[in-house]
């Protein structure tokens, strides 16, 4: 056995495994990635629209935004979130309503000048808020700032209607301008 | 863990005698007597010649062209006892020599076999089986924190990344029996797929170490040993049993070992090990969904061909383990939350049970290994194949078409890579009478495949060579030691290209760099010993460096690699000194590394914003870096029973050109142990007990440049209690232990503990560890002369 018995068992190995070494696999499951969120605001005279778009998703190119411009009065608004392909993720997060929570969050400056209560309930009668209703004060300028929208996710039973959960499904900002009237 | 003081007789043996009539050579191996583990830097003299060798780091020594005769022979190590030995050379002969480090009572002899393979000069740290089975059980970081230049960088219980002064990752080489072990350590929260029962001896070289093992290794290498193949032997066995209390963790482990079972000339060794673990605990809640469960087996078959030896392993390792719940945050905004709360948003009833989010991991090694010794040389060949698949499942965050699609999902991985590697290590040594020289080859091919949704670490192939020679000579009272070696690496990547969305065209690399060593060691007078290194190492890129380009949900960071980092070139100087004042030993080492492009993820100016919120954004970039540290430990002697141990680390790294401190690195550390030491209550039974203070500073050296979510915590001091001994009980002489660690549960937070934004770390443990050892193999009585 003078043949180093490792250079022939290496041998043979590397054949071996490396011809089974398999190939990757492309990440197209059915995992569906937020990519555009769309704000539809109705009042009685006006209609206000804002979109919130990544398409090549986190990274990349820094995401697109549209103005929100909304003038004094009452708005019901409606919040539906896509893929980057255009798959809605609404009726998965109405159908999962008991683990989710949309917050709307006006900047500081906007604070005492929107209003925003959430105007739909999950299974259980807590507030989901992809409807929501929206209260506009008059201003003496026009303002230009930002509402955040953020989803939560919660551990079954353990979404109370008032408070955040400990993660975070989506949170992003949207540009909003109240105009006088 | 301080080198036992002390010296003490050993009961030394002759083993065996081998042929050849014209010249006459001797050669040997010295061990630690209690353990059996080889015994690196006794100084061994041929009383009234000049003669002196040093024992290399497997214990062994040569000495060559002796006339045939009678010489007196003296064995000299700090910490053991001299011990003088006449032996009548008339032929080659071969002894083995036991050395007892004072106060041990003597248990039965674990022999272990080591490959040969250190050179003189270099500092190394050596545990033995007895020092490594008081700490077995959990993890094998576990295992080496006992040295004081290692610190570990812990994500809960299971998941502990050794850390030496300061460095880890790709900066760190661990080998498993001379092959180096591949698992997927670029995260943080990677730990070496490793079972904490398999090492037999370990070996930590920090400083500027010799190149022999790696070309990248600037922070140091930790060299396992497992239990060697015991040929022409009859049957052993050990059963090792570990309960700890903190984390209800059960683990077994059974190794059985023995030779010519079906074919003459064989040996063979069979080893498993299983553990489960719940939920840590902290002083005053669950850590929950951190749990844990790890089986794993070694199956080894060796055949003995005289001059040449054969061996063929396979090993697996497989592990489960879950990421605490409430650190599982959905953007830097909840990292911000849970980190105002103080305490886990989530925290659930103990269980064993594991829930997402979670991480699987499988670890295979197929090693084949033919070693030649000839008269003057010996011929290693060993070839390894690993594979380390690794596979984390998310919670319950991503969105699904409906609820059958999210429970499906969850079944599957998030992420999922699968790391190949084929690794060649030829080395060939000759001794001489004053000297020896190591010629080596490496080659190694590795591929990493990816999927899921993260684009952290692409696909990749990759390949490496090189070339080594190290010299090594005995000048004087001087051992000199000197190496280079030339190597290239090689890798094809398939980036993520995030704008378009698309996989880019190939990306290849090539990278190729000179690693060079030189150290120096004497003794200065009979009680001191110095040792000087000074090395030069480089590192490519790593494929995460490069090209990593996602949000990484274990940092809430967005890490962007970089293609045009340049290799990591660094220079190291490492001075050791060993020395006995009176009947005090005394440890002091100091280095400095420089990187001129030392590679680091900096914050950039610009956050990424995505639908989940805005996170940092982190970009692999280079700088200059320079880290400074010292260890320093001494042991007192206070009765011959009663020893006080203390030791001292520190480290500090900072980038010259800013002088800003660099981040992550190891807070200032301080120990002081109590050891008793109750030896001679019966021929086979002894007992010790250390009661120790462990003290960590506040971490204060972090530039404001640094982004980090909170800041370092306060530091914190620790109680911990050891008793154990030895015990005749059924035939056998087993070993138990007790440790209390955290006595007080003291709640507290690790700098390096990377749920401290999220929670305490675990409280008080009581550790209960049992070996029993069986068989018909008795070194001790076969010993006797």
């Amino acid at each position: 056995m003078k043949f180093p018995f490792a250079i022939a068992s290496a041998l043979v190995l590397l054949l071996a495994v490396s011809s089974c070494e398999k190939h990757s696999t492309d990440h197209g499951d059915e995992h569906m990635v937020p990519a555009i969120f769309r704000l539809l605001l109705v009042s009685q005279t006006d209609t206000a629209t804002a979109t919130w778009s990544d398409l090549d998703g986190p990274g990349g190119n820094q995401p697109q935004t549209t103005t929100l411009q909304l003038r004094p009065g009452t708005y019901q608004g409606r919040l539906e979130i896509f893929t980057a392909d255009g798959d809605t993720l609404t009726t998965v997060i109405r159908q999962q309503g008991t683990e989710h929570q949309l917050f709307y969050t006006p900047s500081s400056t906007l604070a005492n000048i929107v209003t925003i209560t959430i105007a739909d309930r999950d299974a259980r009668g807590m507030p989901l808020g992809l409807e929501t209703s929206w209260e506009i004060k008059q201003v003496q300028a026009p303002i230009s700032s930002s509402i955040r929208i953020q989803l939560y996710h919660y551990e079954p039973n353990t979404k109370d209607g008032q408070s955040p959960s400990t993660e975070t499904d989506a949170d992003i900002s949207v540009p909003v301008k109240v105009v006088v009237p | 863990m301080l080198l036992p003081i002390a010296v003490a007789v050993a009961s030394a043996h002759i083993a065996l005698a081998a042929d050849s009539l014209r010249s006459v050579h001797l050669h040997g191996i010295v061990r630690d007597s209690s353990s059996g583990a080889p015994l690196a830097g006794v100084t061994v003299v041929i009383r009234g010649s000049r003669i002196v060798r040093r024992s290399a780091s497997d214990g062994r020594f040569d000495v060559d062209h002796l006339a045939p005769g009678t010489y007196g022979l003296g064995f000299r190590l700090l910490g053991y006892r001299d011990r003088q030995l006449d032996i009548a050379l008339v032929q080659d002969t071969t002894i083995e020599v036991f050395l007892l480090p004072l106060g041990v009572q003597t248990e039965p002899v674990v022999v272990e076999a080591s490959r040969p393979g250190g050179h003189g000069t270099e500092h190394v740290e050596q545990l033995d089986t007895r020092k490594l089975d008081r700490h077995r059980g959990q993890t094998f970081g576990e295992l080496i924190e006992q040295v004081p230049q290692v610190s570990l960088l812990q994500t809960g219980a299971a998941v502990a990344k050794p850390v030496i002064r300061g460095f880890h990752s790709q900066r760190v080489l661990i080998t498993s029996n001379g092959i180096p072990h591949q698992a997927q350590e670029w995260g943080l929260d990677h730990a070496p797929a490793l079972d904490p029962f398999l090492p037999a001896s370990i070996a930590i070289v920090t400083g500027a170490a010799s190149i022999e093992d790696s070309y990248a290794a600037v922070g140091g290498i930790v060299r396992i040993e497992e239990s060697q193949l015991a040929f022409h032997r009859p049957w052993e066995g050990k059963l090792s049993l570990v309960g700890a209390s903190n984390n209800g963790m059960a683990a077994a482990s059974v190794l059985v070992k023995g030779s010519d079972a079906l074919v003459k000339n064989t040996a063979y060794l069979l080893q498993g090990s299983a553990h489960i673990a719940g939920d840590s605990r902290t002083p005053g809640y669950v850590l929950s969904n951190t749990g844990s469960r790890q089986l794993s087996s070694l199956v080894t078959i060796g055949y003995d061909a005289g001059s040449w030896q054969h061996s063929v392993s396979y090993s697996f390792f497989a592990t489960e383990l879950g990421i605490l719940a409430a650190a599982h945050v959905g953007n830097a905004a909840d990292l911000e939350r849970a980190i105002a709360n103080g305490s886990p948003l989530v925290i659930r009833p103990w269980t064993y049970t594991i829930g997402n989010p979670r991480q699987e991991i499988m670890h295979q090694t197929l090693h084949v290994t033919s070693t030649y010794s000839g008269d003057n040389g010996t011929l290693e060949i060993r070839y390894g194949w690993q594979r380390n698949d690794r596979s984390e499942y998310d919670a319950h965050n991503a969105r699904y078409r409906d609820s059958a699609a999210l429970q499906q999902a969850l079944q599957k991985p998030a992420i999922a890579l699968s790391l190949a590697t084929y690794q060649l290590e030829v080395r060939y040594r000759q001794s001489s009478s004053n000297g020896s020289t190591t010629f080596g080859v490496h080659f190694l091919r590795q591929s990493n495949i990816r999927s899921g949704n993260v684009y952290l670490v692409p696909d990749y192939l990759l390949y490496e060579g090189g070339l080594i020679g190290i010299h090594t000579r005995t000048v004087g009272a001087w051992i000199l030691s000197a190496g280079i070696r030339s190597d290239f690496q090689w890798m094809r990547a398939r980036p993520y290209d995030r704008t378009r969305g698309i996989l880019e065209p190939d990306s290849t690399m090539l990278f190729a760099g000179i690693a060079a060593h030189c150290g120096a060691e004497r003794l200065l007078g009979t009680h001191t010993r110095i040792q000087i290194n000074l090395a030069s190492h480089w590192r490519p890129p790593s494929a995460v460096e490069l090209y990593a380009n996602d949000l990484h949900h274990g940092t809430a960071q967005y890490e962007i690699g970089d293609r045009h980092l340049g290799v990591e070139r660094s220079v190291t100087l490492d001075l050791h000194m060993q020395t006995m004042l009176g009947n005090v030993q005394l440890d002091l080492s100091g280095y400095a590394t420089y990187f001129p492009r030392w590679i680091q993820l900096l914050p950039e100016p610009t956050p990424t914003v995505t639908y989940r919120g805005v996170f940092p954004t982190m970009r692999y970039t280079q700088r200059r870096a320079a880290f400074v540290g010292s260890e320093a430990s001494c042991s007192v002697p206070l009765t011959t029973a009663v020893r006080l141990d203390a030791q001292l680390a520190i480290v500090r790294g900072f980038d010259p050109s800013s002088n800003e401190w660099l981040p992550f690195l190891p807070a200032d550390r301080a120990r002081i142990a109590l050891h008793v030491h109750l030896d001679r209550i019966s021929s086979e039974t002894d007992f010790y007990g250390e009661f120790a203070l462990g003290a960590v500073r506040r971490q204060t050296a972090v530039s404001s440049a640094t982004f980090d979510y909170a800041p370092p915590p306060p530091g914190y001091a620790t109680l911990d209690l050891t008793i154990g001994g030895t015990f005749r009980l059924l035939g056998t002489t087993m070993a138990a232990t007790v440790s209390v660690t955290n006595i007080l549960d003291q709640p507290y937070r690790d700098y390096l503990s990377r749920y401290r934004y999220f929670a305490l770390d675990p409280g008080r443990n009581i550790t209960f560890r049992l070996t029993i050892p069986f068989g018909l193999y008795h070194p001790l009585r076969e010993s006797s002369q």
